[in-house]
């Protein structure tokens, strides 16, 4: 499925981008982490607990099922104000 | 009323204030907050990062339960992003309300929870170079105290 990935702040530096769009197999916001850890070692600091995943612009767990067309942000810790 | 805005450009809170205080003949109460860029520690400049259409979300979502929550006439959140020189304003909150208690605590509870729902990031800069601000441990207790208080009234 098509899934849209944003990466914010610190983790898009890491990343390397600030956004792509990848062909994924269906699943969790977890298996999806899982699978872009497999494929980039970098990609390690997705998994962290700290890491707040936004789906179609609202903050999700990691048990969100995710569907084709979805977009899906990583944030590191807020720290506005 | 409420006023949302994340803008670049420098804003005024005198000036803010000043509208706010003007506005509604039942208020007794005007309380704001105004953040800045702190200097010291050889810091030089700020940059705010957000993560936009989210963050207004955010901020709505924060001012309206501030007004469900206490008696306001006016809630305001203002937030710049961008880069900041030393001295100058990152965010202003403001809330009017017939009594001091209700201002008070609203103005509290926007700043406090605002820091932890709100998808901004800061980057410092100084000689050394760049670094990420990562979130304090006592910026989570804050907002998390709110949320225990209303737990505690609804049980």
């Amino acid at each position: 499925m098509s899934i849209t990935v944003r990466y914010f702040a610190a983790l898009r530096e890491r990343m390397g981008t600030a956004e792509e769009v990848i062909d994924a197999p269906a699943g969790t916001a977890a298996e999806l982490v899982a699978w872009l850890v497999a494929r980039d070692d970098q990609a390690d600091a997705l998994a962290h607990p700290s890491t707040r995943l936004i789906v179609n612009d609202e903050i999700v767990s990691r048990e969100h099922a995710l569907s084709s067309g979805d977009v899906i942000a990583f944030c590191p810790p807020f720290s506005g104000g | 009323m409420m006023l949302i805005r994340v803008q670049a450009e420098r804003f005024d809170a005198g000036a803010l204030l000043n509208k706010m205080s003007g506005a509604d003949s039942d208020c007794g109460a005007v309380a704001s907050f105004s953040g800045q860029v702190r200097g010291g520690n050889g810091l030089t400049a700020l940059e705010l990062e957000h993560y936009p259409g989210v963050t207004e979300k955010a901020l709505t979502r924060i001012a309206t339960h501030a007004c469900k929550r206490w008696d306001l006439r006016q809630a305001v959140i203002l937030h710049r992003i961008g880069r900041m020189e030393v001295g100058e304003e990152i965010v202003f909150i403001g809330a009017t309300a017939p009594h001091r208690r209700a201002a008070l605590e609203a103005v509290s509870f926007m700043i406090d929870t605002l820091k932890t729902q709100a998808p901004f990031w800061k980057k410092e800069f100084d000689a050394q170079g760049e670094r990420w601000v990562e979130t304090r441990a006592e910026d989570d207790r804050a907002a998390a105290r709110w949320l225990q208080e209303e737990e505690d009234m609804s049980a």
